[in-house]
């Protein structure tokens, strides 16, 4: 077993990195509804100053969130340390987005990651903010006081008009799904009709304590409509906020990192540069008691694996069955999840009693890369290692698994449950027809038993416009296609899993249902005694952004767990001699 | 008769003109299409010209703020701004064009 509890761990040495930097990772705040945060420092534990990284909101934040994590190192490799967090209600702090007063509980998230940054001696402490994180740090700076510098990073143009804009992209994403009322929806984010309207009423109090300076950050043509600066009373620094449009108006497969604006902000952070005292102190809270469902759970970060694998850990009080949950990355989506869905059902299945892990692979969210490999790579080969390295470190019987994935993470717990038998699989829109990754420098990885790899004959046969044609040539190519590729069959492997006794759930839209191949789909139906289960959801999107659908998965998830872990009899051997399950300590039969 | 301008063509057909190469300019400019515009027919779609959503959000607020108008929620769907011809039902329909 290889699983590091400690949180503290060196950067490594970075080529990007000028100096050492150590991270380590904490909950802090209020002990019955604790913040989840890092702490980046430079490694001889000496720094010039404390910077607070107020991230922004909805899906902005998710296509951030790594840019915030190369930020927050560079300022630490810089001399700085470094807090980034995550607001009440939001990635792996305690609460739900759908809370109500979350504007409050947002700048008393804030106000808490500043008390930390300057509980640890540091000499100053400074702001960074995007877009609702911008106006948020402007009003948090109005309010707190004895802020040296503030940068304002593309600050939206008022918070009615983030709304606005957050909530169209939403209807314009998704277009015919129903919108619920009472709320409002953004992209990965539901607020309540009260919280949305003290949002877009939010105005920048007087400041009592104005800040020593600020850097304004805007995209050409996107000035804010309040004059932020001026109204926080400082000397004003103004300068191109470069690159934001690939960073976060794109898929989260498509951003790219704007590595200028954030040299610009580490070095105007950095002058001028007083000397650095130290060493700084960052308190330790390791672990944490979050509500989940009328009751408590007790999250920990770990690391997982010679690679050092970031997770998060959530224990029931009181464990009802032996089997561990592995929640997978969604794309290049961190370990929250789609839209914060691992972190409601990790909390969630804990308080029923069952043990959850949500971790990174590696490269992908907090966790490093392995050697040789590039960051932010979806689908990699390394992934392999990564699943089977989880399963190694966190349970006593990596056969006493349940994997769970959407997207990339569906196809990659589906893969894992071939390589090595476990107890159960939950794929969410499993992509099985990709071009691997390795395919761009060498073969495909002999690890990848379902993947059908995507060249140009594919590609030709989409350009084919007209639909009965295209339907015809479907079903011959996959006739022709399985018959070449027989074990990468949907229908061979599901075989194979059923004689393993691994119980699978797919829950797929239309679209994703093709992976399988129409004819294949066409025999892959099941009963209800089926091991394999197979359900095709009309109009299901994606990435399940809107929430009535996610609620809608969690609810399916959630019982075909329940039906997996609680109620049925433990697995048998089975005539091919796979592994027995190890016995579970389940409970309701 | 129709009312004409001095060049006698009928005032409401080079009204329509007008807000369409108006609605053009601005899809030319916020759309982030992967064609050009002048490629493009009043009902082609836009969609499929490469707009994607996030550049269908900044379509939207520059139609709003070229023609003075905000689009309601109802009108925030894809089919409003499928085309130019769907748009510029929709600006109609909001009275940022006179009609």
């Amino acid at each position: 077993m290889s699983l590091v509890h400690a949180p503290e761990r060196a950067a490594g040495h970075r080529d990007d990195l000028k100096t050492p930097t150590t991270e380590s990772t904490l909950w802090f705040g209020p002990t019955d509804r604790p913040l989840f945060g890092w702490v980046h420092r430079p490694a001889d534990g000496r720094a010039i100053g404390a910077v607070v990284l107020c991230p922004p909101l909805a899906r902005e934040w998710t296509n951030a969130h790594y840019a915030y994590r190369l930020l927050a190192e560079h300022l630490a490799a810089a001399g700085m340390l470094a807090v980034r967090f995550d607001y009440d209600g939001t990635g792996d702090s305690a609460g739900e987005d759908g809370d109500p007063a979350r504007v409050a509980a947002w700048l008393a998230s804030i106000s808490a990651a500043v008390e930390l940054a300057r509980g640890s001696g540091c000499p100053s402490v400074s702001l960074v903010g995007m877009r609702m994180g911008a106006l948020l740090a402007a009003v948090a700076t109005a309010g707190t006081g004895s802020i040296d510098g503030v940068v304002l990073w593309d600050p939206c143009s008022s918070p009615r008009a983030f709304l606005r804009e957050q909530s169209a992209l939403h209807r314009l994403a998704l277009d015919d799904h129903p919108v619920a009322e009472g709320i409002v929806e953004l992209p990965g984010m539901v607020l309540d009709a009260p919280t949305a309207a003290e949002l877009s009423s939010l105005e920048i109090p007087e400041v009592r304590h104005p800040p020593a300076r600020v850097l304004l950050l805007t995209r050409p043509g996107r000035q804010p409509q309040v004059d932020l600066a001026g109204a926080l009373g400082a000397e004003i620094t103004e300068g191109p906020a470069l690159g934001q449009e690939r960073l976060l108006d794109v898929d989260l497969a498509e951003r790219e990192i704007p590595m200028e604006t954030m040299g610009h902000i580490v070095s105007w952070l950095a002058t001028p540069n007083p000397g650095p005292v130290g060493p700084v102190v960052v308190p330790r809270r390791e672990s944490a008691r979050i509500g989940a469902a009328g009751t408590s759970v007790t999250e920990q970060t770990v690391r997982i694996g010679p690679a050092g694998l970031f997770g998060i850990v959530t224990d029931p009080d009181d464990p009802r069955v032996s089997t561990t949950v592995l929640m997978l990355n969604s794309g290049n989506n961190s370990h929250v999840g789609p839209s914060r869905l691992w972190v409601d059902l990790a909390r969630r299945w804990a308080s029923m009693g069952v043990r959850c892990v949500r971790f990174d692979e590696s490269g992908l969210g907090d966790s490093p890369t392995r050697p040789g490999q590039a960051p932010q790579v979806i689908r990699a080969p390394e992934n392999f290692d990564d699943v089977e390295d989880a399963r190694r470190a966190l349970c006593a019987d990596p056969a006493d698994v349940a994997v769970v994935g959407l997207c990339s993470g569906g196809y990659q717990a589906l893969e894992a449950a071939l390589a090595r038998p476990l107890r159960a699989v939950c794929a969410i829109n499993p992509i099985l027809h990709f071009t691997p990754p390795e395919l761009a420098h060498g073969p495909m990885d002999p690890r990848r038993r379902i993947c059908w790899p995507v060249g140009s004959f594919v590609g030709a046969y989409r350009l084919l416009a007209v639909e009965p044609v295209r339907r015809q040539l479907s079903k011959a190519v996959w006739r022709v296609a399985h018959l070449l590729h027989r074990r990468r069959n949907p229908a061979e492997w599901l075989d194979r899993l059923r004689a393993e006794a691994v119980d699978v759930l797919i829950l797929c839209g239309v679209n994703e249902a093709r992976s399988f191949g129409v004819e294949a789909y066409d025999t892959l139906a099941t009963s209800d005694g089926d091991r394999v289960q197979i359900e095709v959801i009309e109009g299901l999107d994606h990435a399940l952004v809107p929430a009535w659908q996610r609620a809608d998965v969690a609810s399916r998830m959630t019982e075909h767990l329940e039906k997996v872990l609680f109620l049925a009899d433990p697995p048998a051997a089975n005539d091919a001699g796979a592994p027995v399950h190890g016995p579970s300590e389940a409970v309701g039969r | 008769m129709a009312p004409t301008n001095d060049n006698g063509v009928p005032r409401l057909v080079n009204q329509e003109l007008i807000v369409k190469e108006q609605i053009r300019t601005v899809v030319s400019e916020h759309a982030r299409l992967s064609v050009p515009i002048e490629e493009l027919g009043d009902d082609s779609d836009l969609f499929q010209a490469g707009m994607t959503s996030h550049a269908s959000v900044s379509l939207m607020l520059a139609l709003e703020e070229t023609f003075e108008v905000e689009f309601p929620e109802a009108l925030i769907r894809k089919s409003t701004f499928q085309s130019v011809t769907s748009i510029e039902h929709a600006l109609l329909e909001l009275g940022g064009v006179a009609a």
